[in-house]
């Protein structure tokens, strides 16, 4: 949306726009919750070589019901205004590496997931799809990790006093 | 008063309500049927019972099944649940909708070949001849292992379904 002052276009999303503070604020805190849960539940996962398709299906359950509304967030924190021109370009610009690589490693465990939870899936694809997992795990919970510590340590501040 | 102040708060109210309820429905039929998977866990031939004892009316643990799936039906993935204020969560139970009804399924078709293995079991045990024979055990032990077999499968299928639909309550 175009706000019109005399002849000053004040875009929304921008720092600016000094009354959306509160709501980016709040935005922001619920994607930290959101991805902190996330991370959480990843950290519960641990496929095992043994595992049937089913079990996988159910013990990926709750993270598997948490990935739509994390990747949201992500999306919204890369593309959708919230980090504003007040935040610091060097701050954005690692949060916004910090949610790209989040949006990967997000992706990969997805596909490993599908693989193990296919029924047709061989022992040595299991396998395969099992050590993958457990790196992507690992990695995704760092990312995790950093963009939690990006946005609660900088801007803007009443965040990190929360 | 605040209902006529403030009508979308009352409109609010009465889906955090609808909400609730349907939290506190969810968590009882959870209880439930992990109670009932305790049971058969502990002891499996408990099932025996549930499976036999009413034979013109659907077993306890299969109506606790097909209510747990109703109310899935009904006011989880219903166009108008109360979960759609919360797009996220409704999202992510619509995402998760095929692979429950596959649990389902399943929990439901094991249960529906162990009652027959189970009735022509009963009938077989039943059917005593005038003595027992030689090799009459071994045909005994197998027919035992068989039966058994069935009802590990049975509760498996049931476990998995119970564990299913409580990984999905964990978003809420």
């Amino acid at each position: 949306m175009v706000g019109r002052s005399d002849n000053v276009v004040v875009l929304s999303g921008r720092g600016g726009a000094g009354k959306r503070q509160p709501a980016r604020v709040e935005a922001l805190r619920a994607t930290v919750g959101q991805l902190d849960e996330l991370g959480c539940r990843l950290q519960q996962l641990s496929p095992h070589l043994s595992w049937s398709a089913q079990r996988c299906m159910i013990a990926s359950t709750p993270f598997r019901m948490r990935l739509t509304g994390a990747r949201k967030r992500l999306d919204d924190l890369v593309s959708s205004g919230l980090l504003g021109e007040q935040d610091g370009a060097r701050w954005a610009l690692e949060l916004n590496d910090a949610c790209l690589e989040a949006e990967r490693r997000l992706y990969d465990i997805d596909v490993c997931l599908h693989t193990l939870q296919r029924m047709e899936t061989s022992l040595a694809e299991r396998a395969r799809g099992t050590e993958i997992f457990a790196s992507n795990r690992s990695e995704l919970l760092k990312v995790l990790s950093e963009i939690r510590h990006l946005i609660t340590q900088r801007p803007p501040a009443e965040l990190g006093e929360s | 008063m605040a209902r006529t102040a403030n009508p979308g708060g009352g409109v609010a109210a009465t889906k955090a309500d609808a909400r609730r309820r349907l939290h506190d429905d969810l968590r009882e039929f959870d209880e439930r049927l992990q109670a009932m998977v305790d049971a058969y866990q502990e002891k499996p031939s408990v099932i025996d019972g549930d499976v036999l004892n009413t034979p013109d009316h659907a077993s306890d643990i299969e109506t606790t099944i097909t209510k747990v799936y109703r109310i899935m039906k009904t006011r989880v993935y219903a166009e108008n649940s109360p979960l759609r204020v919360d797009n996220d969560l409704w999202e992510a139970y619509q995402e998760q909708k095929d692979e429950f009804i596959f649990f389902y399924k399943s929990a439901l078709m094991a249960l529906e070949t162990y009652r027959e293995v189970l009735r022509a079991y009963s009938l077989m045990k039943g059917d005593v001849g005038p003595r027992l024979q030689r090799g009459d055990l071994e045909r005994i032990r197998q027919d035992e292992h068989a039966q058994v077999k069935e009802r590990a499968g049975c509760i498996e299928a049931i476990s998995d379904f119970q564990s299913k639909f409580s990984a999905t309550l964990t978003i809420l």
